[in-house]
């Protein structure tokens, strides 16, 4: 694969399959976190480190561990417990290094352990069995779709308290229906890249 | 053998978010950072043991006011 | 608390879905069909149920300081063991569900009935409350799912329900956008039951 090959699948993996909009992944803190654009901001930040990391460490575990031992049924455990770690591990190193980032972003850390999101590109990864550096352009393109639609859509919400909405539809619904109005708009992108 | 290695495997990781878990206690908070309880702020849940949600005060306001309107009445009686 | 109101609760005054807003995951991705809504709840209620009852046994072992990923460790075991019965047993709802099915670790739901409940209850009240929110969520996710199926499809559990082709499917409601759009009116009717009745409590006092 040449350059171009992974800039198509990094567009193909922000935008066209939309880890939020278009496979549903990650939609509790979508919904519970967008409500200011400065959590959401954190949020999405959180999300393409944790994201990143814990998409290589699991994969290598999977491609020189679990595959070789035909241990595939191990897979959610030790997923998961990875996840969990790496969780920890970037929580003290964003605490000893970048302070600021992490009064930006702090309490939404721990919360990324049980992000759907997390899990579910993991599991897609090995799934259908990309090699490295494809799978390392796919976590990226990922999270930063992620970061993309939750900041989107967290500027649409403060905007939103200004409306003029009826009483039944304020709060959760009126949100929802926001959300698929965007995922309408995403369907636009369907078919531009292949991959 | 697969067990040996599934017994490795758990060991290790376990071993790992210890850890992480041990190292992350020990570093302090940044400075001037109060741990914000944003993150029960969306749940509606009354049976949970964490919720201090507005709702959740709002019973027990209520609850102390008829409490101390109770023990009035039995001080006036 | 009382064992009915303990089961009653997660049916109606603290549905998962519809009043907690916790796991939305699985509901919006997987209430296309109702068969598949139904697999997806049956698949839930027993590791809700089994977690629930096991977190319960041995919640005073566990030490403070662990108690999630102690958690996290049990309800996975648990999701691999009923993953691997619903790719023997069931394979075609295997299948339709995907990733969906190992996704149940990450569930709030799940993980939140263990912390703020399991963790503090006997084993009768734990396997009452994870009882009554499974069964929620299964009625939760199926009604969603039948609105789609029909205004989508035109199908109701696969069976064509649709008279002589007259009226025409929206294909809106099976595809992404449909899951938000179904899942949002559906909260705002509810909510707007919810205002009727707390209005008319109000008129009559």
């Amino acid at each position: 694969m040449n350059f171009g090959d992974y800039i198509a699948l990094g567009l193909y993996a922000i935008l066209i399959q939309n880890v939020m909009l278009t496979q549903f992944l990650g939609a509790c803190p979508f919904l519970g976190v967008s409500k200011k654009s400065q959590s959401a901001i954190g949020m999405g930040l959180a999300v393409i480190f944790v994201i990143t990391l814990s998409s290589i460490m699991t994969w290598s575990i999977d491609h020189f561990v679990l595959i070789p031992q035909e241990l595939t049924y191990m897979r959610t455990i030790v997923f998961i417990l990875i996840i969990s770690g790496v969780v920890q591990f970037v929580e003290m190193f964003i605490k000893k290094t970048a302070p600021i980032i992490y009064k930006m972003l702090g309490i939404y850390l721990p919360l990324i352990t049980t992000n759907c999101a997390v899990l579910g590109v993991a599991l897609i990864n090995v799934n259908q069995e990309f090699p490295f550096t494809k799978m390392v352009v796919y976590s990226i393109g990922i999270s930063v779709g992620y970061a993309l639609v939750i900041y989107v859509f967290a500027t649409i919400r403060e905007r939103l308290e200004n409306a003029n909405i009826p009483k039944s539809l304020k709060g959760t619904p009126i949100a929802l229906i926001v959300a698929g109005i965007m995922s309408i708009a995403f369907i636009g992108f369907a078919g531009v890249i292949e991959i | 053998m697969q067990v040996l290695w599934i017994a490795l495997l758990l060991t290790g990781l376990g071993a790992f978010f210890a850890i992480g878990m041990y190292l992350n206690k020990k570093t302090p908070l940044p400075e001037g950072y109060d741990l914000p309880s944003l993150k029960c702020e969306h749940c509606t849940s009354s049976t949970c043991a964490y919720s201090d949600t507005n709702r959740v005060q709002e019973i027990k306001a209520a609850i102390k006011k008829d409490c101390e309107e109770g023990e009035i009445n039995a001080n006036s009686n | 608390m009382k064992t009915k109101q303990n089961f009653l609760k997660g049916i109606f005054s603290e549905n998962p879905v519809f009043v907690l807003m916790l796991g939305m995951c699985p509901v919006l991705a997987i209430t296309t069909s109702i068969m598949n809504a139904l697999g997806m709840g049956v698949a839930f209620t027993i590791v809700l149920i089994m977690s629930n009852v096991i977190i319960s046994l041995i919640r005073k072992l566990i030490p403070n300081e662990v108690r999630i990923p102690a958690y996290i460790v049990v309800i996975a075991t648990l999701v691999t063991i009923v993953d691997m019965l619903m790719h023997a047993f069931t394979f075609s709802i295997y299948e339709s569900l995907g990733i969906f099915i190992p996704l149940i670790v990450v569930n709030c739901v799940v993980l939140g009935r263990a912390e703020a409940f399991a963790s503090k209850n006997n084993v009768f009240a734990s396997f009452i409350d994870a009882l009554g929110m499974g069964i929620g969520y299964t009625l939760a996710i199926t009604i969603l799912s039948a609105i789609r199926e029909f205004f989508g499809a035109g199908t109701l559990l696969g069976y064509d329900v649709t008279p002589l082709n007259l009226i025409q499917p929206a294909t809106i409601f099976i595809i992404a956008p449909g899951a938000f759009i179904t899942l949002g009116l559906l909260l705002g009717g509810i909510n707007a039951l919810k205002n009727a009745r707390t209005k008319s409590a109000e008129v009559k006092e």
